[in-house]
């Protein structure tokens, strides 16, 4: 199986959440949620807004596959990052040069790269750096 | 919730084929040496039954998956679709049908041709979904090994020996079952020093990529000594499916599965369980990554949590230890052909209570616990079926 061709209009139809990072946010408990959902996860309320994720945000784990999904040039190394104003987005990094300088804790931000190439075209999204001043 | 499955149904019958790199088995061949084999255990015939369900992902379309190789005349198949735990669904709904008096001899069967795929590992892994850049299956749970050696203050290296033991020691059972697909002994320097696959997972902390097919024959607690006279009687079987939270929030932990946890409770509930260690007498788990069985041994209550390394330490789990795990070699030395796996794990304590596990045998067990569990850590669906004597 392959991922939907980079003109499929899940693509737009998710653009808000792909690339605008659109999570919602519970107006009844406050809960944020990303990726989206029709349903409040934590209290059941249907009564949610659009919330605006943060692009910054601390690893919770992360690994370094040596054997990736079709398409990567491994290794990459994924992650799990708590976003700064809550949500969670499960990422890959980019511009680490050693694997040993990721850790549990660090602080990254988002910037927009290109993922693969599927099909002759390239198909961009969101990986994290390093914030700087951690060095 | 009033009703309860313990000791309502029986099996009494069953097979198993051979794991492996199956080049010259399609999906029928699978199918009908299980199912042969299970028939001849039960001394029953294919007309005898008169239902069945058939757990898989991959390698089936419908019930005719298997009415056309087992040559099974006009009855009602179901063919389960419920992710890693499709073989114990199957196994679920077929005693369900027996215990609601629906019928009296019923079959389950799992099997998976995961070779067709033509990958390693499992295929339908979307490299990018719509929303996640996500990874593999080792890349998921590898990130809950870190985790976990970050919580519980484990340096890699304490951390790689205490899942190389996990290997160490499926292994050794394996080594000793002819059916499973990896018999060699390791040990834990070959395990530490394997290539790495997905860090901190490398090549021996996960589990093989096998064929197989497993066949269970089902019927009533009352007409069960009718088959034979050492049925084995199921106690519970539990599926719980995650709200998959863990993706959608920042609650979840990697360091557990919740759904393990909560399948567990219901199954030692239904079971009448009141302190699983002491009285789970062996167990098959879904030891998809080495770390998977680690800390599925704290979910179900057999080890306190963070603990589970003085547990590997002291040969709580091996063979001849105080509550065996993997008795036959477990997905690390059987693969996981997805339908198949449930249904395998049954055979075993199967094998087991009955007394016919070979130079495997544990001492007079008297209950056993098989754990399957689907999709990702964040997200998973787990099955727990306990059978006993």
């Amino acid at each position: 199986m392959t991922q939907p061709a980079p003109a499929s209009p899940v693509f737009w139809r998710f653009n808000a959440e792909v690339f605008r990072l659109i999570g919602i946010r519970c107006r009844k408990c406050g809960h944020i949620s990303y990726p989206r959902t029709k349903i409040c996860h934590e209290c059941g309320s249907l009564d949610l807004q659009e919330y605006q994720l943060s692009r910054t945000g601390t690893i919770h784990t992360f690994c370094i596959n040596w054997a990736p999904p079709p398409n990567f040039e491994p290794p990459i190394i994924p992650v799990a990052v708590d976003l700064d104003g809550g949500g969670r987005y499960l990422g890959i990094m980019t511009e680490a040069s050693t694997p040993e300088e990721v850790k549990v804790g660090a602080k990254v931000e988002m910037v927009l790269r290109k993922m693969i190439t599927d099909r002759g075209l390239n198909v961009y999204g969101y990986k994290f750096r390093l914030v700087e001043d951690q060095q | 919730m009033s009703g309860s499955i313990k000791d309502r149904v029986a099996i009494v019958g069953m097979g198993c084929t051979r794991f492996g790199e199956l080049w010259d088995k399609g999906p029928s061949d699978l199918i009908v040496d299980a199912v042969q084999e299970a028939l001849a255990d039960a001394n029953v015939d294919i007309g005898d039954i008169e239902a069945a369900w058939a757990g898989s992902i991959f390698s089936g379309h419908g019930g005719r998956s298997v009415s056309e190789p087992l040559r099974l005349q006009y009855i009602p198949i179901t063919h389960v679709v419920n992710a890693c735990a499709s073989g114990h669904d199957a196994v679920r709904n077929a005693a369900y049908s027996v215990a609601a008096g629906i019928y009296d001899l019923v079959l389950a069967v799992g099997f998976e041709k995961i070779k067709d795929e033509g990958m390693s590992g499992l295929p339908g892994m979307d490299n990018l979904t719509k929303t996640h850049a996500v990874g593999t299956m080792p890349g998921m749970f590898a990130m809950m090994a870190t985790k976990y050696f970050h919580r519980y203050g484990l340096s890699p290296q304490d951390g790689k020996t205490m899942l190389a033991k996990i290997s160490v020691k499926s292994h050794a059972n394996g080594s000793m079952n002819p059916k499973a697909h990896l018999r060699n002994v390791l040990t834990v320097e070959r395990v530490l020093n394997a290539p790495m696959i997905a860090w901190p997972l490398g090549l021996f902390d996960c589990c093989g990529v096998s064929d197989g097919g497993a066949a269970a024959i089902i019927t009533s607690a009352e007409k069960a000594k009718e088959f034979r006279k050492d049925p084995v009687y199921i106690k519970a079987l539990q599926i719980c499916a995650s709200p998959t939270s863990g993706r959608l929030t920042t609650d979840y932990d990697f360091t557990h599965v919740e759904e393990s946890y909560r399948a567990g409770i219901a199954a030692y509930k239904e079971a009448g369980i009141t302190n699983p260690r002491k009285e789970i007498s062996m167990a098959e788990v879904h030891d998809c990554f080495s770390i998977t069985e680690a800390v599925t041994m704290e979910d179900l209550q057999f080890s306190p949590r963070g603990k589970v390394k003085d547990d590997i330490e002291a040969g709580t789990f091996e063979l001849n230890g105080e509550l065996p795990v993997q008795p036959d070699g477990g997905l690390k030395c059987f693969g996981h052909p997805i339908g198949a796996s449930g249904i395998r794990m049954l055979y075993e304590l199967y094998l087991q209570l009955q007394g016919r596990a070979d130079k495997r045998q544990i001492k007079d067990p008297e209950l056993g616990l098989a754990h399957n569990m689907g999709h990702e850590p964040l997200a998973p669906l787990v099955s727990v079926c306990i059978v006993g004597l």
